[in-house]
Order: C-alpha cells, then sequence, then structure tokens
C-alpha cells in the first residue's frame, strides 16, 4: 500500500476546499431563490379571502405586512377593515356582533366601525382601510 | 381676492376694537388696572369674533364724552358685581339664537348647569366668594378650552381649579381638604396629562364636571371612574363585593385607589402585609387566601411577560428578526392586562384562566428569542470555522505552489 504523503493530503485538502467553495455559494443562492415566507414588508393591498368565507357578523384578524387588521362583516353585509390595534395600550380589538362594533378585552374600550373610539380609555380612533370587493374576492387596500 | 378678504375679515374686529372710545379712553388710563384690562382683552376670543366692550358693558363706543359713552339710560351696565356675573355672561351664552351665530357648537347651558353646581348653589345661598365665570375663565383674557393658552385648556385645569381649593385660607370656612392638587400632581393622572402630555388623561372636571360641578356621591364613583375604565366598572359589579360594599356605602373604587392621589396599581395593592385588602379582611382570612392567589398568578405572568421581553431584546440586539416572538409577546401584554382588569372580580379562578393563557404566550416568545440567540451563536461559530478553513485551504495552495515549483 502506497505511502500517504504530504502532496496527497495537500491534494485531498484542495479537493475538499474546492468543493466547500461550490458549496458556500452555491448555499446562498438557493437561500435567495427560495426566501423565506415570512413578508415584513407592509403591502398596499392584501387579499384576505373570499366573501363567501366571511359570514354575516363576523371578523378575521389577520396581518397586513407586519400589523394585524381586523376585517369585519357587520350585521348588514357590508365590509370594514381597520388596524387591529387599541390606541389605548396595544391590545388586539375584536368586533361584538351584538353591539355591531369592535372593543378592546383588555379595558372595555369601544370604537364604531369606521374606527372613531366612541367610548373607555381608547385615546384616538383606529386608522380605517379600504376594502374592495371584486369577482368574489375581498382585498384591504391601505387608505391613501 | 381670497387671500384679501380672509386679510380684511381678520383686521376688521381689531380695526373695530382699537376704533372704540372706550378702548382710547381706558388704553390712555392712567389706571394701570384698566390699561391692563385693554391689553388683555386684545387677545380674547369675544374680541376676535367682533365683539367689544360695549358688547358685554353696554354704552356707546362712539362717544367721546364719558357721561354719554357710559350712560346707565343708554345700556351702560358697568362692571357687574360677582354675584351677577353668571347672569352676565348668560345673556349671550344662554341664547341659542344667539351664540349660534359665533360658534353652533358651543353648548348653552352652562349657566343653567352652574345654578346646580356647589358654586352656584352657595352663590344662591348668599356666598360671594365661591367661583363664578370670570374666577375660571378670567375676565378679559378668555380663550377657547382647546387653546393651549386657555385657564380651562385640560393641560391647565388642575391649576385653574387649584387656584382656591388649593387655597387653604379661602378654603377654611368650607372645612374641605386642600391637598387635591398636591395630589393629582403626584397621581397616575397627573403624570400622564402633566409630565407625558396626554391630553386625554382626566383632570378636575372630567370627573367633577366643570359647569356643573359637584363632588361625586358614594354611588357616583363607579360611574366616573367607569367612564374610562368600563371592565374595571362592570367586573366589580358583578363581583361578591358589590353588594356588601353598597350597603357599608364604601367610596367604590376610591376605597382602594384613593380619589386624588390615585397611583399605578400594582401587585402590592393585593399584599398580605401591606395591602389595601387589610383595610377589612383580617390576614388569615379566607378573603386574604384569594388575594394572594390573585396575586401570585398575577406576579407570574407579569415575571414571565418581562422575562420574555428581556429574551427578545437581547436577540434584537444581536440583529435578529424578532417579528413573531413579538407577536406572542404582545399577546401575553395583551393577557396580562385583561388578568389585572379581571382582578376586579375578586375571583381567583377567573384571573388565572386568563393569565395561564399570558404565561403560555410568554413562555413561547422566550423561547423563540432563546432559540433566535442559539441560532446567532451557531452562525457566529460557522463564521469562525469557514474562516480558520479558508485560512488553511490558502496555507494549503501556498504549500502546494511551492511543491509545483520545486518539481517534487
Amino acid at each position: 500500500m502506497r505511502d500517504f504523503t504530504r502532496k496527497d493530503f495537500l491534494n485531498l485538502f484542495l479537493g475538499g476546499g474546492a468543493l466547500g467553495l461550490v458549496a458556500s455559494t452555491v448555499y446562498p443562492v438557493l437561500r435567495y431563490l427560495l426566501p423565506p415566507e415570512q413578508v415584513e414588508a407592509e403591502p398596499d393591498a392584501l387579499k384576505v379571502g373570499a366573501v363567501k368565507d366571511f359570514a354575516v357578523g363576523t371578523s378575521k384578524i389577520v396581518k397586513f405586512g407586519p400589523k394585524p387588521i381586523i376585517v369585519i362583516r357587520d350585521v348588514k353585509g357590508n365590509f370594514h377593515a381597520l388596524t387591529a390595534t387599541c390606541t389605548h395600550l396595544d391590545c388586539i380589538v375584536q368586533y361584538s356582533k351584538d353591539a355591531d362594533l369592535v372593543w378592546c378585552a383588555c379595558h372595555g374600550g369601544k370604537y364604531d366601525l369606521s374606527g372613531k373610539n366612541i367610548s373607555g380609555p381608547p385615546p384616538r380612533p383606529l386608522t380605517q382601510l379600504d376594502v374592495r370587493v371584486a369577482g368574489g374576492d375581498v382585498t384591504v387596500v391601505k387608505t391613501a | 381676492m381670497k387671500r384679501l378678504l380672509m386679510a380684511l375679515l381678520i383686521a376688521w374686529p381689531a380695526a373695530a376694537f382699537a376704533q372704540s372710545q372706550c378702548v382710547k379712553c381706558h388704553a390712555a388710563s392712567d389706571d394701570a388696572k384698566q390699561k391692563a384690562i385693554v391689553k388683555s382683552f386684545a387677545s380674547d376670543i369675544h374680541r376676535e369674533k367682533g365683539l367689544s366692550c360695549h358688547s358685554c358693558h353696554g354704552g356707546d363706543p362712539a362717544k367721546s364724552d364719558m357721561g354719554e359713552a357710559m350712560n346707565p339710560e343708554a345700556g351702560f351696565t358697568g362692571v357687574p358685581s360677582r354675584a351677577d356675573i353668571p347672569k352676565f355672561c348668560g345673556k349671550c351664552h344662554s341664547q341659542p339664537s344667539f351664540m349660534k351665530k359665533y360658534n353652533p357648537s358651543l353648548p348653552v347651558d352652562q349657566e343653567l348647569k352652574y345654578s346646580t353646581s356647589v358654586h352656584g348653589q352657595k352663590r344662591k345661598a348668599g356666598d360671594d366668594k365661591v367661583a363664578v365665570c370670570s374666577d375660571c375663565h378670567t375676565a378679559h383674557a378668555i380663550r377657547p378650552a382647546k387653546d393651549p393658552v386657555s385657564s380651562v385648556y385640560a393641560k391647565n385645569i388642575p391649576q385653574t381649579c387649584g387656584r382656591c381649593h388649593a387655597d387653604a385660607k379661602l378654603m377654611a370656612p368650607y372645612k374641605i381638604p386642600t391637598d387635591q392638587l398636591a395630589k393629582y400632581t403626584r397621581s397616575v393622572h397627573g403624570k400622564a396629562l402633566l409630565e407625558k402630555g396626554d391630553s386625554a388623561a382626566p383632570v378636575c372636571n372630567t370627573c367633577h364636571g366643570n359647569h356643573g360641578a359637584v363632588p361625586p356621591g358614594v354611588a357616583d364613583i363607579s360611574q366616573v371612574c367607569g367612564m374610562c375604565h368600563v371592565n374595571n366598572a362592570e367586573f366589580f359589579k358583578s363581583s361578591p363585593m358589590a353588594e356588601p360594599w353598597a350597603k357599608r356605602k364604601f367610596h367604590l373604587c376610591a376605597t382602594c385607589h384613593t380619589a386624588h392621589d390615585i397611583q399605578h396599581p400594582t401587585t402590592q395593592l393585593l399584599s398580605s402585609e401591606n395591602g389595601v385588602c387589610l383595610k377589612c379582611h383580617r390576614p388569615e382570612s379566607k378573603q386574604l387566601q384569594v388575594a394572594t392567589g390573585i396575586k401570585s398568578e398575577l406576579e407570574l405572568v407579569e415575571s414571565s411577560y418581562a422575562g420574555a421581553e428581556k429574551a427578545i431584546l437581547a436577540a434584537e440586539e444581536k440583529g435578529m428578526d424578532m417579528a413573531e416572538a413579538r407577536d406572542l409577546w404582545g399577546a401575553a401584554r395583551m393577557s396580562m392586562y385583561q388578568a389585572r382588569t379581571t382582578v376586579h372580580t375578586f375571583r381567583a379562578q377567573d384571573v388565572a384562566k386568563i393569565a395561564d393563557q399570558g404565561i403560555a404566550s410568554a413562555r413561547k416568545a422566550a423561547q423563540a428569542a432563546l432559540d433566535a440567540v442559539t441560532d446567532f451563536r451557531n452562525r457566529r461559530v460557522g463564521l469562525g470555522v469557514a474562516t480558520l478553513f479558508i485560512s488553511l485551504l490558502v496555507l494549503a495552495l501556498y504549500l502546494k505552489m511551492r511543491d509545483i515549483e520545486s518539481g517534487s
């Protein structure tokens, strides 16, 4: 059996190094081509589902970029979209079908469906977003 | 053209005011008080709206002769007595049709409300020292309540009320405390308004009313506090404490939180050593055990929340994306707030149910942060290994080249 010389060692090391170099180049390229699903940039519009997904008198909390929004189909069947973070202490608001308004479970703050703070501690209104219903889909659009 | 019209509209009341004979004489008077009145009225809302001295005091501003200008037969009323001031201001402010011309949104029931207030009742009974309109609004430097320089602007109200209510000498005949201003200033509400500039924070008139100012009665306190602290009031009403407290005529919210010196509530309020429950319950009582149980749950959710925040901040400092962990942390915060509010049910199981949700969310958030830090460390080790590997590779290349050059 032939001795494992310094030359063999160098050749093996260089071959392995070349493979490592290829891997360290290919891996970032693959990661770039397959980006993570998480989208943090704030979009201008977001499809939040089909009209049939929203029963009358229900709501859904969805993420509009990094921020949660509440999409409401009120008791009359109209759609509304508002930022879902209470302006008092940042709790997530909910839709109350019985009162047909938005309320915060933390301290009982209430907003009307246009986002206006109407009762309790919230100092400011929620931000309203536009809702477009087309082709059976519900899309929330950032107001200009 | 539009700009010219606007300029004329603004300049007109000022010009009319300057041409008034009242202003000319009083501004030239040797009496410093008269001069000061003219000076302060220059920025008064009434002057801005085109009114002048004679609009309130009567007389004829076109006459240069003092006797003619200030002729009672020509409608001059002069300076009203303190007792007459509410009626004097009410001449206009109680007339909807008149006020509509100037400010349709301004209420016209101030005089009526004043008559129901403690101030108004005492004045009716002959007390001439109680506050009248000009004590709070000033006489000749009146500004709308939304104007930051107004004496009745939210941030200035504590001082305006305190001018009388913090004056021990003035309040002595009424035998009421004079420490409300000092207490309010150091309270959670006072700090929010005066230090943080939160104009939504309650001031004196939020709880007591302004024109109809009265101290809230025992039964009214939960209504007053409940205007903002909605859930707390609702939970308390359904709690086992509501009925016995009503029977004993306790001052509801104020019993535990005090009236003017309200501090940010902490779990110490429920302490079995120095908490507020000890005012009525014995340390070994069943009620204190409930309070201790609630306190433990709150402390656990608070420490979990704080721990998660610390872990997230540590991960963020290392440049890790903590958006998902922040969402979980936000959910923990929400549960923590809800658990604190639920204290007012005085049911330990209700508090525990919500607190446990918060603890679970906080733990998940903390774990996500710890995982991120581990990921960061792994990356750093990886970088170190890669650097070492590349260095060795360079060395190997150097040796290989030397081998080739030596022809071996």
